[in-house]
Formats: C-alpha cells, structure tokens, sequence
C-alpha cells in the first residue's frame, strides 16, 4: 500500500534544566494509507511529542515530516496552519469540545473556519455512523464521555482529512466506553476509508491496530 | 458583496472617467484654441484700426447672423470666391490636428502593449497547460509523483486563497487535484499488487502447513515398507500414519475455511438475527469436548436480555464460527475441571461479548500476534496440542467485516479474556 505519511530522521530535544530531554530522537517510521497505526510506548517515551510533530503542531530540531508527498515544515507558519485545518484531522484525550456550541456546530466548526461548505448529508452520515445523530443539538454538557469523544471522532472524520491523528482517545474513558468508542472509531475510519494513527499506551487499544510501532526513548523499537 | 465583482465595478468606472476626462480635455482645447484665434484676431483688427473699437466687437464677439444675415456658408463661399481664401485647407492646416495626432500614436502605442501583454500571459498560459498535459502523458506512463512545475506550483506560498476565480488559484486547485489523482492512481496499483503478493503468500503459507504432515507419513509409509519389521513396530508406524491423516484432514479443513473466506468465495452477509441465538448453538458445539474435560461454561447475559432475543446485523453462520474458534480455544488451552465464563452486555451502540477461560493465558508480546494467519504462540506449540494458527485470524476476520472488533487480555490470576463487539 502506498505511504501517506512518513517520518525522516525526526529529531526533538528539549532542555530541561540542565538535562537535555531526547523527546523524538532520529526517528524514521511510515504509515500506510487506510491502515490503522499504533503508535505504543510508556509515558515520557516521547510518543506524544511525536504524535505533535506528525501534526504539524510543533517544529522539529531536524528531520522530516511528510504527508501526501509534502514536507510540512517546508511551510510557513500560516501555511501550515492552513495545511494542518485542510489535511490533518486530531482527536484528543480531553475532547476538547467547545461547550457554548451544539454538537452539530462542533462537528461542523473546522470546516465553516476554512470558509469550506458544509455538506449536511455527509455530515449527518457520520453522526448516523458513530451513533450520534440523536444527539446533533445537544449541548456538550449533556453528553457522557464516550458521547463526547465520539463528537470529537465525528469531527475530525467531517472534514476528510488526509489523516487522522489521535492521542489517547479513551484515556479519559472506563473500559467499557473504551471498547465501544474504539469499535466505532475503528468502523468509521475503515468506512471512510480514512488513515488513522493512535497514541497508546494501552495494549487492549492497541490490538485493534492494523499496526504497531512502539516507541522506547524516542526511538522506533519495532515496527510491526 | 464578493471582491470579484468589486473589482470589476471599480475597473468599469475607472475606465469611464478616464474617458470622460480625456473627452473633457479634448473639447476644452478645441474651444481653448478657437477662442485663442478669434480674439487674437480681434486684437490684431484693433492694433490696425484703434478708431474702430465698436466694429471690433460687433464683428468679433456678437453672432453676425443675427443682424446682417451672413450665415457661416455664403461666408466660406465669399471668401473663397472673392479672395480665394481655401475654407478646407484651412481646416486640415489647424494645430488641433497635431494634438489629435499624438492622442491617437499615444492610443495606439497603448494597444500594442496591450496586446503583447495579453498575448504573452496567453502564452504563459498555454505553457501552464501543456505542464498539464505532459503530467497526464506522465500518469499514463505509469509514473505517478507530480512533476517538478508541479510541485513548485502546489508548494508556493500563496496558495489556499479564498480567491477559486483567479487564474493562479485555478491552476493550484488542478495541480492539487492532479497530485491526488497521481496518489489515487499508485494505491490503486499498489492495492493490485498486494493483493497479488496476498494471493503469493497464501499459497506457499498453505503449502508450507501441508508439508510437515505430508512428510512425516511419507516417513512411515517408507518405514511400513520395509521388511525386517516386527509386527507391533508395524502397527505402531501404521498407527503414527493414521495420526497425521488425521491431522492433515483437521487441516485441510480448516485451510479450506480459510482460503473460502480469503478469496472471497464465502461472504460475510449480515442480516438482522437473534445473536443470543449464534452464541447458543456455538456454545453447544464446543459443549461435548468442554464436558469431555470437564469444564464448566456458563453463559450469562445481562438481566434484561433473560428470555428476550437480541436483533443484531450479524451473519449467523460466521459469526458462530467466530465464537466458536475463541470457545474452542478456551477449552483446548484450559486445564480440566476449570470454567469458562462468557458474559453478553449490551452497549448503547455496541454488543460486547466476554469469554474468560482459566487456561494457559496469552504472553503479553505475543498479544497483537495472535491474530496474525498461522501464528500460534510460543506455550500453545509447546504444549503441541492440535492447531494451525488460523482460528483466531479467521475470527478477526469475520468480524471486522461485519464491523465487529475482537481483543484479549490477561486475567489477573490465570488465563485470558477476550473481548468481542459488533455494533447495533
């Protein structure tokens, strides 16, 4: 399968004090399009920090970070910011939910920022897929966290993105939220024939993976 | 109000006050230089004649028409006759034409520019498109990266303008479309080429399954033929053959399922069932070889679902060879006399179904393995009970098509859970 997104020599140190912190040490991995990747390692592996330069979220010290053909630290800072709304799709930890507005208008915010238009049957098909089309016009608020993550999958998934990036979806969620979430995300993006890539730390989360790269002090240990 | 029909409108009156003040500027010079003779004359009449001031201005600045009848033709015709005063070469022999004259170089000095602009940005425009041209002659010649222009036209910095009417922009736009054409293209191939590779490895998986047995019973065919044998040797040879027919048979059954369903043969068709019901009849078909063991299995289900039947979109048949691969897995890797607990609990948008056996367990590297085809984990070899490696792939498999997820983990004291879902 082809290579969507790909990782070369990538490298990220922080000084802490006096230490510095080998947060991504010349890391190379690939992912390939419409494959569910696992990114696993211990926490303070620099998975997360990894995860952050996938995105486009940070600046590397060196390497680089190509998706679809593009170097992403190539850009500009406004262009790549244009370049993460258009192409990047991100699920966090904590939702990060705007609470003032309905689930629809969450779902459908990135697009309406970019000026893209809405289309309201795609939109609604990934609410149906992710069971949540009931729940369009409920605030935030009212939702549980499993319902709150799932918005959250339902709008990174709305504006196809090139590839999704999530950094423990369910961390925040009990076991059993846990594997529906997973089993929902895992549908939508093999639905949509979307590329996913996660951050875990969790080996239930991981085995759902079509992929696993685990991540030892911020080196690629083994790429399955 | 868009900026593209703002700009047109600010163009459209730009254009029509600069004609208006060009045409301005034209009539008052004409009236300018008319004015500028005809007092000049008048003028010069007094400079000759100073006494007559009055008949200066009755023949310079009043309408002579109007009191003596001399209209501007019998004028010209007098003048002409009596004093061969020629009316037209005067006309043509005035200043105003110089003027005239450089307005209209100027004017046409403008046009040709114009012109060359328009044509050399029609030019640039038809070296953009045969860029294009020469991408797609690239994609039918199998080569699918975007070209060099390509790359520097989608990579320039002013892209993803909200401008999509501009030229320029346009011209991103379908190289964006071309490079995603281009990545379409090379999965596709990619997929076809997998897929062959799929089709490659299967085989010589299957064959390499086959040849163990095959060769062993070859051994001792070989063995029974030759003579000097005593008659238990015999029997113990002939009984080690009948083992591995056995063994090739539970194999080629199970590389039968697995190649029907590989290739496609056998679909996964899901259709609105009592999924209480699959579990049930996959319970009772690992029951005699749990009860054999003596092992227990007790199926629980959450209070609600007692006696009721559960609507979900599963294919019966494959889903109870899914359940029945993890039981039968259960009771292989289990000791006697232990339990298997199989729990169903209805998620709001998913049904989970838990099987906890009290077996041998899974080792926790060996975890995202053991789905693969033909993988069988290192304590389940050493304990060289039958098995092939395809149960659980096959399981995987099966549910995920239907959209269903399948994972495993370590019970506290001893053995595995597993966990399996398929959406409602």
């Amino acid at each position: 399968m082809s290579i969507i997104l790909e990782v070369k020599d990538l490298v990220k140190h922080y000084k802490m004090g006096s230490e510095t912190v080998k947060a991504v040490d010349h890391t190379n991995l690939s992912v390939e399009r419409g494959k569910f990747t696992a990114i696993v390692g211990r926490s303070g592996s620099g998975k997360s920090t990894l995860l952050h330069l996938l995105g486009g979220l940070d600046r590397p010290d060196s390497g680089k970070v190509i998706i679809e053909d593009k170097d992403i630290y190539s850009l500009g800072n406004d262009m790549l910011a244009k370049f993460r709304r258009k192409k990047i799709g991100f699920i966090f930890q904590d939702f990060n939910l705007i609470p003032s507005l309905t689930v629809w208008e969450n779902v459908v915010l990135p697009m309406g920022l970019d000026g893209r238009k809405i289309n309201e049957k795609e939109v609604l098909d990934i609410l149906n897929h992710i069971d949540l089309a009931q729940k369009k016009d409920a605030m935030p608020n009212t939702l549980s966290g499993g319902q709150k993550q799932r918005t959250a999958i339902a709008r990174a998934l709305a504006s196809k993105p090139a590839i999704i990036l999530a950094d423990e979806p369910t961390g925040n969620l009990d076991s059993q939220t846990e594997l529906e979430v997973m089993a929902l995300l895992k549908n939508c993006v093999k639905e949509f024939g979307q590329t996913l890539v996660m951050i875990t730390h969790d080996e239930t989360v991981a085995q759902m993976a079509d992929e696993i790269i685990l991540i030892e002090d911020g080196k690629v240990v083994n790429h399955s | 109000m868009d900026r593209k029909s703002h700009k047109s409108i600010i163009t459209y009156i730009g254009v029509w006050t600069g004609t208006a003040i060009l045409l301005s500027l034209a009539v008052f010079c004409i009236s300018w230089n008319m004015e500028q003779i005809n007092r000049s004359r008048a003028a010069k009449f007094l400079a000759m004649h100073p006494q007559m001031e009055a008949e200066a201005v009755e023949i310079f600045l009043k309408d002579p028409n109007q009191e003596y009848g001399i209209t501007t033709n019998n004028a010209i015709e007098l003048l002409q006759e009596k004093y061969g005063y020629d009316f037209y070469y005067d006309v043509f022999h005035n200043p105003v034409w110089y003027l005239w004259g450089v307005f209209l170089i100027v004017m046409v000095m403008i046009l040709y520019c114009d012109i060359r602009i328009n044509r050399r940005k029609e030019q640039k425009k038809i070296e953009q498109l045969n860029e294009i041209i020469e991408q797609l002659e690239q994609f039918k010649q199998d080569e699918f990266t975007v070209t060099e222009t390509g790359r520097v036209m989608i990579n320039r910095d002013d892209n993803f303008g909200e401008d999509e009417s501009r030229w320029d922009n346009m011209l991103y736009y379908l190289w964006e479309k071309l490079r995603e054409t281009g990545v379409y293209f090379r999965d596709l191939k990619e997929r076809v080429k997998q897929e062959e590779n799929h089709t490659k490895a299967l085989i010589t998986d299957l064959s390499h399954q086959l040849k163990t047995p095959v060769s062993s019973l070859h051994i001792s065919y070989e063995l029974i033929s030759t003579e000097h044998l005593s008659e238990s040797e015999r029997a113990e040879f002939l009984q080690s053959a009948g083992q591995e027919v056995d063994r090739l048979e539970i194999l080629l059954k199970e590389l039968l399922r697995l190649s029907n369903l590989e290739c496609g043969m056998i679909e996964v068709r899901p259709e609105m069932a009592d999924l209480l019901r699959t579990l049930t009849e996959a319970v009772s078909q690992v029951y005699m070889k749990a009860y054999d063991k003596s092992i227990e299995i007790n199926l629980e289900t959450d209070p609600q679902l007692l006696g009721q039947t559960l609507i979900v979109r599963h294919d019966p048949k494959w889903t109870k060879e899914a359940f029945v691969n993890v039981l039968e897995n259960a009771v292989k890797y289990s000791d006697a006399c232990t339990a298997i607990e199989i729990q169903l609990i209805k998620l709001p948008a998913n049904v989970l179904v838990v099987v906890k056996d009290e077996g041998i367990g899974i080792a926790s590297c060996e975890f995202h393995k053991i789905y693969q085809r033909f993988y069988r984990g290192k304590q389940a070899r050493e304990l060289a009970k039958e098995g092939t490696g395809v149960g659980l792939y096959l399981t995987r498999s099966i549910l995920e098509r239907q959209g269903g997820t399948i994972t495993a983990k370590r019970r506290r004291k001893k053995g595995t859970k597993f966990f399996i879902t398929l959406p409602l």
